[in-house]
């Protein structure tokens, strides 16, 4: 558990966006592999298998939890997410500008289905190869393609409404 | 405006995920469109900002949470056996390759060993014959252990000094009595076994760092797949083939489902039956790289032989059709089924385990005798009838044989359980094994 552990919860916390709820969805997951282990066929590596079931577990959360997800509100009006750790309240003023354009990404990120931000996490943040997504998303290669190429025209029109807006 | 086809290949051009096709199609369509330049530096920075996303540093330990919840929630864990493969799984592919490594290494040791002990037998003979008047009383010890290995070479000495007429070819067809009667005895623990007589040990001690009657039956001939287009070379494993019923041929490829595409293309033209089992339907489709067994059926040495080249000639031409593809399967790897996987086999289909094989004869070059003696035990074989493809009977037409079907099952550390429907039509539809025929369980094994 301890092996993995670090890896996943980055991995779910950007599907989640969300601290706590990464927190509930890794234990759930961690759970959930637990009680299926029998369900482990061999066919892949076990983080590739824990990966999946820990995908899994985030994209369905997201799901029932879409509209539940936790807002703040700025002075504006504008919805933000929260803060990502407490450190980012601190950072130096060279690093403001680098912060809110990570902050419109996680935006960005935040307003894509999870399908979409899954293969973005996948592939982007994780640096895995389409066999390997194939093998933890459990469909074709075929499908990570067309799903990539939808998430990232997708994100593209997000930032890019979002910069206009700025 | 760029077409859709385009912007496809820009986004899984920011993915390194281009064939060397694609790719110059991409360069060539940034020199000529500024918009196509302009989308592809976005995705990129797109992806580079994701990359750059904070890493969220642990804010716990999920340990013992996720432990203590267990025990709150009495959650019953699966078994632990699974996580054990996974291991497996990793270690396999690099494990072939050293195992074949291996397997050539020993095969040298064994030559060399044999070479050596032949040339310090000789003046060793005529002390062991002066120091046995005449044949040593088998004990029950003895008898137990099987002959005394000096009586073997006794055997092969005299054989050697005494070679059999060419011109009769019932003679060279004679196994060396002695070994013969060593591999039927039943194996039993060296601890089990008393030590053997004191006359005995006057080469066993040389030999016993060795299991000598082992190492034949574990020598693989290792053809490769590309040379079967030569006559030569098809012979030579036509010829193995015919050394025994059933085979264990092992197909080490880049990726079983990319593989198998093509041995699916090879059983369509050579009119093969293939009944693939769901759990491997289900893999093939997602394309994972997983291990595939095929256990084919009433297949002559000739016609697998035929399969084989008609696999590594799919697998070329679709290498060609394709400039960066690579071809999936480079050797064949050929072993006689041995008995732990005629019992695995068995256990995969639920059905009694193929018998044991009849024949000692090892595979290869038998480091026991000159290779003349193989080739006049060949003969000797073939004029009795006993070699390869059956013929029509005079004077009847020739009947079709039946088609060869082959079961396809994954082959992945964890094995299927056996009763699927495929695996039951399969064990319905089986014939009786055609004289010459044999059973054959070919592994496409991903790297």
């Amino acid at each position: 558990m301890r092996r993995y552990q670090e890896r996943l919860y980055h991995s779910v916390y950007r599907l989640v966006e969300n601290a706590e709820d990464a927190q509930d969805v890794v234990q759930e997951a961690f759970l959930n592999a637990y009680q299926s282990l029998d369900g482990f066929k061999g066919d892949s590596q076990f983080f590739t298998w824990l990966y999946r079931i820990a995908v899994n577990t985030a994209i369905s959360f997201k799901r029932k939890h879409r509209t539940l997800a936790r807002m703040e509100t700025q002075n504006n009006g504008e919805y933000i997410r929260e803060p990502l750790d407490s450190s980012a309240a601190s950072r130096p003023e060279y690093a403001l500008e680098q912060a809110e354009q990570q902050t419109r990404v996680r935006q960005a990120l935040a307003r894509l289905s999870p399908e979409h931000r899954a293969v973005l996490v996948l592939k982007d943040i994780e640096g895995q190869k389409y066999e390997t997504m194939a093998e933890i998303l459990q469909v074709p290669i075929g499908t990570i393609r067309s799903r990539l190429h939808r998430a990232r025209l997708e994100l593209r029109e997000l930032l890019e409404k979002s910069e206009q807006e700025k | 405006m760029l077409l859709d086809r385009e912007r496809r290949l820009l986004t899984a051009y920011v993915d390194g995920e281009l064939s060397s096709r694609q790719r110059r199609y991409v360069v060539r369509l940034l020199h000529r469109s500024a918009e196509a330049r302009q989308l592809l530096q976005q995705l990129k920075a797109d992806a580079r900002a994701l990359r750059q996303l904070p890493r969220p540093s642990l804010p716990i330990d999920f340990t013992e949470p996720v432990l203590r919840t267990i025990a709150e929630r009495n959650l019953s864990a699966g078994q632990c056996r699974i996580v054990k493969a996974a291991s497996v799984t990793v270690w396999i592919g690099p494990l072939v390759s050293w195992a074949a490594a291996a397997a050539v290494l020993l095969a040298l040791g064994v030559a060399s060993y044999f070479y050596f002990a032949a040339s310090l037998e000789q003046p060793a003979q005529t002390e062991i014959a002066q120091q046995q008047s005449g044949p040593p009383p088998l004990t029950p010890q003895s008898q137990e252990l099987g002959p005394p290995i000096i009586k073997e070479d006794e055997t092969q000495t005299a054989s050697r000094e005494r070679p059999a007429p060419k011109n009769d070819p019932s003679a060279p067809a004679e196994p060396p009595k002695v070994v013969q009667h060593r591999r039927n005895q039943p194996k039993s623990s060296p601890a089990e076994k008393p030590s053997p007589p004191k006359e005995e040990t006057v080469l066993a001690e040389r030999s016993e760092m060795f299991s000598l009657e082992r190492v034949p039956d574990l020598l693989p001939v290792v053809v490769k797949v590309s040379d079967l287009v030569h006559p030569p070379s098809r012979k030579k494993l036509i010829d193995e083939l015919r050394k025994d019923d059933a085979f264990h041929l092992e197909l080490p490829c880049l990726n079983g489902s990319k593989a198998f595409d093509r041995v699916q293309n090879a059983a369509r033209t050579l009119h093969i039956g293939l009944l693939i089992d769901k759990q491997a339907q289900e893999r093939i489709k997602l394309r994972w790289r997983a291990n595939y067994g095929l256990y084919i059926e009433n297949i002559t040495p000739e016609e697998l032989t035929q399969f084989v080249q008609q696999i590594g000639m799919e697998d070329r031409k679709s290498a060609a059709g394709k400039k960066n593809a690579e071809t999936q399967i480079d050797y064949l790897v050929l072993t006689r089924l041995t008995a732990g996987q005629r019992k695995e086999l068995a256990t995969l289909l639920g059905m009694d385990p193929p018998t044991a094989s009849k024949t000692t004869e090892p595979l290869g070059a038998d480091p026991h005798h000159p290779l003349s003696d193989t080739t006049a035990r060949q003969v000797g074989r073939a004029l009795a009838g006993q070699g390869g493809a059956l013929r029509p009977e005079s004077g009847k037409p020739e009947g079709q044989p039946p088609q060869p079907i082959a079961l396809v099952l994954t082959y992945n550390p964890i094995r299927p359980s056996p009763g699927s429907e495929e695996i039951k039509q399969f064990l319905e539809g089986r014939r009786p094994i055609r004289t010459g025929a044999l059973r054959v369980l070919l592994v496409l094994r991903s790297s």
